[in-house]
Parts: structure tokens; sequence; C-alpha cells
């Protein structure tokens, strides 16, 4: 059987001051990029700084585009930005968004209880995936200190730094049993393989980290990997279509 | 898949490992290393990823023997020479600690195990100028003999400009540009540009969408050469990055083993 490719970290939008050496501008684009490379779908983020809108222009973006499900930022509720947590997950459903994440640094709050814990509270309780990316301004302490408060919350970590990682990642595999690894930055020779000696492949996810990093590179890697082949339809897709097939938006 | 515009990255996908597509691998390392888990550190682990990628050469220089006073040299040599059909050394040059004179006897006489030699001017707090590099720069110079460079972007140790002012002190010696000047990716590429002596590698650049292109574009495939920092970096992502590239698969090639070969002299 074919693997299936699902991208958990997928990324577009105009280049910003902090300059990528490669851009993808519009959806089209993304798309394109994607058919290219053999990815059938997968979570995206628009990447404006600012978060209102971002969310809604994202939403317009991939209205009809069923593969691509996309990551709305949350801010603190407190400031009636957002839509309430109570109402967000029926607007996600509508507008074919499957996942949040924080932005905690470039948005200016604290990422902790006192301020996004109602959302982060409504995601629990609905399984609804909640991206943790240590590129978007929350540190792997700030990340422990959410999961000790929101132990069963669903979580796709990525941790941004290309350095085998291993020390950093795997207490949070062991400590939290719904967050799962995005494979963006982990690069580490055999790494995959060693890793899934240890842990459910069902922890592991594949991404891209486009248009940041080749969309190609991990799939040869998975393709490749000397796992079983169930394990690598996991990783390669079968594991996030999971995640966002549990989470409960009505 | 992995990019449907290029032949050579249906066959990889397909077969993980090409015979009329090898590799050569300029920048790789070996054993444990402080504050890292590295899974595949041994030679032995090293030589499975390398038949699994169809890697016939990997040039490295032990983390022993680039960072560690009272290891030193003996890692390097002690392992190419247990398998000389996989791996080349690099001898580690540590400033005000790599006794000049025992390191140009050792490489003379085991020659056929070294390729040439290492600066970690980044991880040593010594620029690449400074006068305790100067006899092995001469030396290389005389015997126009490579040497990999660790390089990084604006870094005063080893940035552009400081290892632009030795491609130009030092004509003969080939400088492999270790990263490509990492994070000054234009400004790195002009410079390799403008000195023929140097060669762009591209450790830790896989990861950095458009960088490949810029080379190429800028520096030309004729003169980049492939590495993974193994057991650093997944053979395969490497792979998978210059295939996923905008480029020709005759750029592909020239990077996997034509640059490899003219330096190697096969």
């Amino acid at each position: 059987m074919e693997l299936e490719f699902w991208d958990c970290n997928l990324n577009y939008g105009p280049q910003t001051a902090t300059e990528n050496l490669k851009c993808c501008a519009g959806i089209n684009e993304l798309v394109e990029n994607m058919e290219n490379a053999g990815i059938t779908g997968g979570l995206v983020l628009k990447t404006i700084n600012e978060a209102i809108l971002a969310n809604n222009s994202l939403a317009d973006d991939i209205i009809d585009k069923d593969n691509l499900k996309g990551v709305w930022h949350i801010l603190p509720s407190r400031t009636d930005e957002n839509p309430a947590p109570y109402v967000l997950p029926q607007l996600m459903k509508q507008n074919n968004i499957s996942a949040l994440t924080v932005n905690p640094k470039g948005h200016r709050y604290l990422p902790r209880k006192i301020a996004i814990g109602d959302y982060l509270e409504m995601a629990c309780e609905r399984k609804i995936p909640v991206l943790l990316n240590t590129d978007r301004g929350i540190t792997l302490e700030q990340i422990d200190d959410i999961m000790r408060d929101f132990r069963d919350l669903t979580v796709i970590l990525t941790h941004a730094d290309c350095w085998p990682n291993d020390r950093f990642l795997r207490p949070f595999l062991d400590a939290y049993p719904n967050l799962c690894l995005d494979m963006t930055y982990m690069l580490t020779d055999c790494g995959l393989k060693d890793m899934i000696k240890k842990y459910p492949a069902e922890r592991i996810l594949f991404g891209s980290g486009f248009p940041i990093s080749y969309m190609g590179a991990h799939i040869l890697v998975i393709k490749h990997a000397e796992i079983s082949e169930d394990d690598k339809r996991k990783i390669a897709g079968g594991n996030l279509k999971r995640l966002i097939k549990e989470a409960c938006y009505d | 898949m992995i990019n449907n515009k290029s032949k050579l990255a249906q066959d990889f996908w397909e077969f993980g490992r090409l015979d009329d597509c090898y590799i050569l691998d300029f920048h790789a390392h070996m054993h444990y290393m402080s504050g890292i888990y590295f899974p595949s550190h041994s030679p032995e682990k090293m030589i499975e990823t390398m038949k699994r990628c169809n890697t016939k050469l990997t040039v490295f220089c032990s983390h022993y023997a680039l960072y560690y006073a009272g290891f030193e040299e003996e890692y390097n040599l002690n392992e190419a020479k247990r398998y000389p059909d996989y791996f080349l050394a690099y001898h580690s040059v540590i400033p005000n600690r790599t006794n000049y004179k025992e390191a140009i006897d050792r490489f003379e006489k085991n020659r056929q195990y070294y390729f040439g030699f290492k600066f970690h001017a980044d991880s040593h707090a010594t620029p690449l100028t400074d006068d305790a590099y100067k006899p092995f720069f001469e030396y290389m110079n005389a015997n126009s003999l490579p040497a990999l460079l660790h390089t990084w972007g604006k870094s005063e140790y080893n940035g552009a400009d400081v290892v632009k002012k030795i491609a130009e002190r030092y004509p003969n010696v080939i400088l492999i540009c270790g990263h490509s000047f990492h994070d000054d990716w234009k400004y790195g590429a002009e410079v390799a540009r403008d000195c023929p002596n140097m060669m762009p590698e591209l450790t830790a650049v896989m990861d950095n969408c458009g960088a490949i292109e810029l080379l190429c574009e800028k520096v030309g495939s004729d003169r980049i050469l492939f590495g993974t920092d193994l057991p650093w970096f997944d053979t395969h992502h490497g792979i998978g990055a210059v295939l996923s590239a905008d480029i020709t698969d005759d750029d592909r090639r020239n990077i996997f083993y034509r640059n490899g070969e003219k330096l190697l002299k096969i």
C-alpha cells in the first residue's frame, strides 16, 4: 500500500522582516508544492504576525480545500478578540479549522493557565490538537508548565532546533500521554528507528516545516526508515488524520 | 514523490539508494559528543547508514579529536585504518594545542588515511586568521591540500569575511566551507563565487529551503559538496533535500558525487 503523507507543519504567507530564503506567499503555491512532493493534505498556518487577520484570511483561503485543515491562533479571552471558547469549536468546523496554536511572545501574553486556560480546557475536553512550536515564542519549560496544568491536552510539539534533541523531548513523551512530536526538526541519523524502539509510532507525526524546510526531505527518510510499513503509514499521515478525526468540533 | 519533476527523485523514492548515483560525504564526525545523544555514533553504525544510501566514502573528524584534550588524533587514525574502504580522516587542528611538527609527521606517514585538515574555529574561539593556524595553512598551500572549515554566517571566527582572507592568502588550499556560511546565505554565496578555491558544503544547509538553489545559482553546482555531519543528520534527509530543490538532475549529480570525484581524483 502506498504511503499517504499528511503534513502537520505547513505554512504560507507574505515574506516577513525576518527573511527566509524561500517564501510561499499564497495558498495555491502551497498546494502546487504539495502536489509536486506527493503530500495529500495537512495542517496549515498563515504566517501573518497579527493573529485575527491571520485567522480570518486563512479561513477564506482554505474554504474550498478539503485536505488543508487550518490552524487558528488563540489569544487570552479577556480581551474578547477571539471567539469565546464555548463557540470556537463550531466556528472551527464551519471554517475547516482543525487545530489551535499559540504565539505568546509575538502576541504578548503569558502562556499560562491564567491567560489561556479556558481555551486549553476546551481543547482538552474536545481533544482538539494544539500546536506548540518553540519557534513561535514558547519555550520547552513553558510547554512543560502548560502540560502540568493540562496533562491530557492533545499537543503536537515542534522543537525548532535541528540539533539532536532526544534528551529534551523523550521526557515529554513519557510524561504526557497525548503529546506527539512533529518530525520537522528531528533530523538525527537513525533517530526515527531509535525512537520507535521506545515509543509507539502513534506519537510521531510527519512535518515538513515548509517553506522554511524542504518538503521532500523527511518523505525520503520515512519511506526508507528501518521500521515497519505499518509504522511508516502512521507517521506519514495516519496519526495526523486520526488526531483530526478524534477531535470533537460540534 | 519527493519531487515529481525529477527522475532522480523518483528513482531515489523507489529504491532509497542508486547504483548510478552514489554519495560522497565530505563532512562527518564520529563517536560520542557531550550534550548530544547519537543513536549511530560508532563507525560500524555509520557504515550501516552509508550502505543504505550507497555512500561510497565518508570523510570524517571524530568528535574526540576535534574537541577533547587528551584524546586527539588517535581516534581519527585508528578508525580510518580499521575501515579504509569506507572512511578517510581529516586531521584536526586545535589552535595552540595541536603540535604542528607532530601533526605533519603523522599526516605524512599516514597519507593514505588522511584527506586533509579540519578547522572548527567557532568551537575553539580563535579566528582562522590567527597565527596559531598559520603553519598549517602554509603547509596546505604548499601541497595544495583541502581543509574542511566550519563556517557560519557573520562569525568573527569563521564568517565569510574571515574565510575570504584565508582564501586570498592561501590560493592553493581547497577550502571546503562546511555549512556554507549558514544564515548569511547571500553574502556567503557571493564570497564563495568570487574565491575559486572555496567549495560550499551542504551540512545543515538542507533544512533551509532555498539555500541549495541560491548556491547553485551564485556559485554553481560544479563547486558544491554533499555532507551530512554524520552521525548528526540522516543521510536520507540530506539526499531528500537535494532532490527537493529546484535545480536540475545534472546539478544533483554534481553535488552527490561528481565534484567529490574530482577532489578525490577517482
